[in-house]
């Protein structure tokens, strides 16, 4: 079995003992997506207004069943693992093995992520459409949206892994990690499709890396780039993920020099 | 009732030295905490920038919602939330029987050394968010009111204390697993918007079966002053009733946690 | 439950007892899983759940004053027996009494006349000195300041921390923390006192530094301990009786001495040589590992003495150090079984 095979099955094994908490993760999204729909139909209702913000009621919906999808999809633990890791030291004895570390940590949360899409996802669709009235925008977005999609996945890890690599050098990494979630959080378009922030923020966020994980795909769901824009983006998440590896094996090497220094 | 008090207050003083013990981290973890905290506000500005809001609130009414939960999710967290991670990991790491050996109740113990400062930092902003949004209402504040709402706060905050017990009891019962925590706060968000928003059946349910209207709905609806005593009594009620299920679930839990060892 | 003290007369004969232990019964259910893929995906959907016994109907008593040895390989109960005892687990059946106690149905009333480590789990919190977690106690059992006070720099004087209770816990060596811990069981002046593995990864130093001060307490206040540890050393130094307990059941519930007599028919000594060694010979040993510069040997206590061996080493080789341990627990139970 080849050695990619393996790390993924590995993951699916270690997802798959948390049974229990895989309904409750389908739970804390029904709740949300409900609270969400409740709110924004009550003030869909009390504008008039058909369209907010460059969205109906239906796509808002649908943008965020989305993004909880999408962000279901594009999870990493990198950054608590290689804390952890480096926290407690184990990092070294990781090493020692002849493969890259990172690399097979890809390898497995990929493994992991595909159980998530067949548990996790897949209800979820059903969810959003049958509860909640998520709309289907035809084929050739479905298409783009999962090339989309499957782009962000890798992207998110190799940003995730470079936050990571500041385990290297700050002591504790609790405060820097809550920053950076509520940061991307906003950043991403978890929290809020970005188009509702005002222009200036929207021309920050699209130098930044975030938007290009969770609402680029979402948006291309929706049909908001046309299939060149789309390909477009694609492009640009694919620099992305250049950008960050190359700067990541760079510190990676840096980093690896300082510490595994005798008695590192 | 005193000796409970005076537990707590070493195990707080002890809580402040071992999180002053590493300033620098408590800094970084308070500016995470305050960036989390940004995030209510925000919400509250992207949509009433973008469209009317919602019937009957206008932004500043909104916003101190949105600050209302902040103090009452940091209350939380300072005071019960600690015990429940604590206890997670203690059954986890077959660490609890420590605290069995000690000559207390159990749940009286786990509260008393339950204190986590880290949330000083969400509870500063809801301050700030309220001390922003309240002037600009234009509120005639009586005393009543005030008292009132501090006493709704006070209310939310045993119902908070009540979902923590439950999570504890669950892991004791059924299964151990952080993922319960990440629903609770899920579960709590319900509180960030006025309840009208969930109808008239959510509205009631969220008032009557599952209190999370305590946590920022009904304190803004004492200051404005709309809320009757018998409001506040039938809240008190709710509120208590809660907490006693929450205690026998806890009571069940330990003993099935003595029988099978853990 | 209240037991009756059988009277103390002038002869000091009659003891009360501290712990009485009728037929107790453990049994646990536990849910089975093997390994492979396929099984983790099965267990998603059904649990496979078996029963197993920890404790099979196990009775034994102490007296007060005594320093009860408890012994036993891992998994045999011991952790359970304790717990039990503590009155932090529930038996299945059978009775326990300790103090005139039944641990778990009067709990709370229980613990207050014991203390209680539980291996190297600490006890202390970790980013501060250890007289802050000995206040919290003080708090927790309602110690009278002056007493309090007393009885800390008594302990702190006969384990030698003085200067270590100021410090932050995660600064001390292992030894420092365990004495630490030891104070924390020890404050609240407890008639009965669990100790497990209480010497785990400890220098020589510091463990002779805690049997002494299990001895001293035990002299000066007629404190009961029950001790368990892998250490037979520990046993040697403080237990003279002592209770095996293998698999859920008591094996030997005897003296010290007499399984000394019976059991331990061998000792082992790790001998390392400054130069390679020369061949080694000796009547009724055995050699049981070998390299140039250390020699591990097993010898027959019948054939003899562990003396005559270590001085036949001194004198025709260049010894740098000898180690001699006794045959390790499993290997004694093992040959209690054999007879």
């Amino acid at each position: 079995m080849s050695f990619e095979l393996g790390a993924a099955k590995l993951g699916i094994k270690e997802a798959a003992v948390w049974k229990f908490d895989m309904l409750v993760w389908i739970i804390i999204s029904l709740v949300s997506l409900g609270t969400y729909y409740l709110l924004w139909t009550a003030v869909y209702g009390f504008s008039g207004q058909g369209v907010i913000a460059g969205y109906s009621l239906r796509e808002l919906i649908t943008y965020f069943v989305l993004s909880e999808i999408v962000q279901t999809l594009t999870w990493t633990s990198i950054i608590m693992d290689l804390s952890q890791k480096i926290r407690r030291g184990t990092l070294i004895t990781q090493l020692a093995r002849p493969i890259n570390f990172l690399y097979y940590h890809f390898w497995m949360n990929f493994g992991s992520r595909g159980l998530q899409f067949l548990i996790y996802c897949i209800p979820m669709v059903l969810i959003g459409a049958l509860l909640f009235g998520m709309k289907f925008t035809g084929w050739t977005n479905l298409a783009l949206f999962s090339a989309s999609a499957g782009l962000a996945m890798v992207l998110n890890f190799a940003l995730s892994a470079f936050i990571a690599l500041g385990a290297f050098w700050l002591t504790s990494y609790h405060g820097i990690r809550w920053a950076y979630m509520g940061l991307f959080s906003i950043f991403s378009g978890f929290i809020f499709p970005l188009t509702f922030f005002p222009q200036f923020w929207q021309k920050v966020f699209s130098f930044l890396p975030f938007q290009y994980i969770i609402f680029v795909p979402v948006q291309t769901y929706l049909g908001k780039y046309g299939i060149f824009g789309a390909l477009g983006n694609m492009l640009i998440q694919i620099v992305w993920i250049i950008i960050l590896m190359t700067a990541i094996s760079f510190i990676w090497r840096r980093a690896m020099k300082s510490f595994t220094a005798p008695g590192g | 009732m005193l000796r409970w008090l005076r537990i707590w207050k070493r195990r707080t003083a002890i809580e402040i030295a071992s999180e002053m013990a590493y300033k620098g981290d408590f800094f970084l973890k308070s500016i995470g905490i305050a960036v989390i905290g940004v995030i209510g506000p925000l919400i509250a500005l992207l949509i009433y920038s973008n469209s009317k809001g919602i019937a009957g609130w206008s932004f500043e009414q909104f916003l101190l919602l949105t600050g209302l939960f902040s103090l009452a999710s940091g209350l939380n967290s300072l005071f019960t939330m600690a015990m429940t991670f604590r206890m997670l990991e203690k059954i986890r790491d077959g660490t609890y029987d420590i605290d069995l050996v000690r000559p207390m109740r159990p749940l009286s113990y786990a509260l008393a050394t339950s204190t986590d400062i880290d949330a000083s930092a969400e509870i500063l902003a809801g301050i700030a968010v309220i001390s922003y949004a309240l002037p600009k209402l234009g509120l005639h504040l009586a005393t009543a009111n005030v008292a009132a709402s501090l006493l709704i706060i006070f209310l939310a905050l045993l119902f908070f204390l009540s979902l923590n017990i439950i999570i504890v009891a669950f892991a004791f019962l059924f299964v151990n697993t952080y993922t319960l925590i990440d629903l609770f706060y899920e579960v709590a968000k319900i509180g960030k918007n006025p309840i009208s928003v969930y109808g008239k059946t959510g509205s009631a349910l969220l008032t009557y079966v599952f209190p999370i209207g305590l946590a920022a709905f009904y304190p803004a609806q004492a200051l404005f002053g709309v809320l009757s005593l018998v409001e506040v009594l039938k809240l008190s009620l709710v509120a208590f009733g809660f907490l006693a299920f929450a205690i026998i679930l806890w009571e069940l839990g330990i003993r099935k946690y003595q029988s099978a060892g853990g | 439950m209240l037991l009756i003290y059988p009277p103390a007369n002038n002869f000091g004969e009659a003891m009360a007892i501290a712990i009485e232990v009728r037929n107790l019964k453990k049994t646990f259910r536990t849910h089975t899983r093997e390994a492979g893929l396929l099984e983790a995906f099965k267990s998603l959907l059904f649990r496979k759940y078996k029963t197993v016994t920890a404790l099979d109907k196990v009775s034994f008593k102490a007296d007060e004053g005594e320093i009860l040895g408890l012994i036993g390989p891992n998994g045999a109960g011991k952790s359970t027996l304790i717990k039990a005892m503590c009155g932090t687990l529930f038996p299945t059946s059978g009775t326990i009494n300790c103090l005139g106690f039944e641990p778990w149905r009067q709990r709370i009333k229980y613990v207050k006349n014991i203390g209680v480590v539980f291996g190297p789990k600490p006890l202390l919190w970790w980013d501060i000195p250890a007289i802050d977690t000995f206040e919290f106690l003080r708090e927790v059992y309602e110690i009278p300041e002056k007493d309090f006070k007393k009885r800390l720099n008594r302990m702190i004087e006969i384990l030698g921390i003085e200067n270590v209770t100021k410090t932050p816990v995660r600064d001390l060596s292992l030894g420092e923390r365990m004495k630490c811990n030891l104070v924390c069981a020890l404050l609240h002046n407890p008639k009965l006192v669990f100790l497990d593995e209480p010497t785990i990864g400890v220098d020589i130093i510091a463990k002779e530094r805690i049997r002494k001060f299990i001895r001293d307490l035990n002299r000066e206040e007629g404190t009961t301990f029950v001790i368990t540890t892998h250490d037979m050393s520990d046993i040697e130094n403080l237990c003279k009786r002592i209770v095996i307990i293998n698999k859920g059941a008591i094996v030997y519930d005897g003296l010290l001495s007499k399984i000394k007599q019976k059991y331990i028919k061998t000792k082992h000594l790790n001998v390392k040589f400054s130069e390679p060694h020369k061949k080694f010979t000796l009547n009724g040993c055995k050699i049981e590992s070998e390299n140039e510069y250390e020699l591990t040997i097993e010898a027959n206590l019948k054939k003899i003495q562990i003396g005559d061996v270590t001085t036949y080493l001194l004198k025709n080789f260049k010894v740098a150090d000898i180690t001699i341990t006794d045959p390790p627990i499993e290997e004694v139970i093992k040959e209690i079984y054999k007879k």
